[in-house]
């Protein structure tokens, strides 16, 4: 009985000290994230509580405008139906490379399938490296070279894209069966040929429904992109902005066609990709 | 017969599958000459100013002043 009475003062005592604990690590939490917030709020220029009903000005006056001029909307969508052209080309371009360059570079990473067992970790760290350097930073390096346009934001994200899917693809190529690959290397095929005949076909669908979902993360870089200057919407968006007051319709143009544009691809690449994977029809939201 | 018909039909399903893998790659080739025209490219080679990159990229391991009033 003392055994029992013992054991559950015990227990109550360490949940109570836990419960302390916890209640003094909020505590010191809430007063540093307290501090903290006052400290920025003293140092901005206008305080955070007289801007907080502000933030739908913008919003308000650019959706007010639109409706204004709602009449201007469909012949502001035709005139900015190259840049949004020129922004799918973008990134289709820069999926094309990434899903030709991160497939081989997802074969040569991947461990049991890599032609220099040895490298992988070197192929690996070069995923790494392209997936940690931000798209905004090589579009403006590439942009100082070339000049704006569409070529540098295309070079860009791809190098984004040969990251991102070299390391999708080497973890789908992960568990490929090795059977055709040893059966094709008995006999005697080469590397090419035991990648192209014994895995390609294994690891297909899933390559294509990722290579779809980057195409659509790809279409969203490539109109963000544009506001530095490279090509496409983004670039028109860019512009419509900052003319201010007066060009907000176009500008509401550019978000319908923008977010227009993003819903479709959404919707084809999710049906798409529900018939790769699963074989049936359907999928859309 | 009947193996004739078969052979017809694997034969139909060989010379599709060539030309589904032949018409893939000039799809794709077609879009990416397109594309190069629609980017000028070409142009684009001539304009590239490689000298301003060697600049930018100098700045992560050395500090100078290049342009000064």
């Amino acid at each position: 009985m003392t055994d029992i009475a013992q054991i559950s003062a015990d227990y109550r005592g360490i949940a109570g000290r836990k419960r302390l604990y916890s209640f003094l690590l909020w505590g010191i939490f809430a007063a540093l994230m307290i501090s903290g917030l006052r400290l920025a709020n003293d140092r901005n220029a206008g305080g955070f509580w007289d801007g907080l009903p502000q933030i739908f000005a913008f919003p308000s006056e650019l959706i007010g405008e639109a409706i204004e001029k709602a009449g201007a909307l469909p012949g502001h969508m035709l005139s900015y139906l190259p840049a949004l052209i020129e922004t799918l080309n973008i990134a289709a371009v820069a999926t094309l490379i990434g899903v030709i360059g991160g497939g081989f570079m997802a074969l040569l990473a991947t461990p049991g399938l890599a032609p220099w067992p040895r490298l992988v970790p070197l192929f690996r760290r070069m995923l790494d490296i392209a997936r940690a350097i931000p798209e905004l930073v090589i579009a403006l390096v590439f942009i100082f070279v070339l000049g704006g346009g569409p070529v540098p934001a295309t070079l860009a994200i791809a190098f984004h894209a040969i990251g991102a899917l070299g390391k999708l693809f080497s973890e789908v190529a992960e568990n490929a069966s090795p059977k055709p690959v040893e059966g094709l290397e008995s006999v005697g095929a080469n590397w090419i040929q035991r990648m192209w005949f014994g895995v390609l076909q294994q690891v297909g669908p899933n390559w294509i429904s990722y290579a779809m979902l980057r195409f659509e993360i790809n279409i969203r870089a490539s109109a963000i992109l544009g506001f530095v200057g490279a090509g496409g919407i983004g670039y028109a968006l860019r512009n419509a902005i900052s003319w201010g007051q007066g060009r907000y319709d176009a500008a509401a143009a550019i978000f319908i066609l923008l977010f227009l544009t993003i819903v479709t691809f959404d919707q084809l690449s999710s049906m798409a990709r529900e018939r790769l994977v699963r074989g049936n029809a359907g999928g859309r939201i | 017969m009947a193996m004739a018909e078969i052979n017809q039909a694997v034969h139909a399903g060989f010379s599709r599958k060539r030309a589904f893998s032949l018409a893939v790659p000039a799809a794709v080739l077609a879009y990416l000459i397109y594309v190069a025209i629609a980017f000028d490219l070409a142009g684009l080679a001539a304009r590239a100013r490689w000298d301003n990159g060697a600049l930018l990229l100098q700045d992560f391991w050395s500090y100078k002043t290049h342009v000064t009033r």
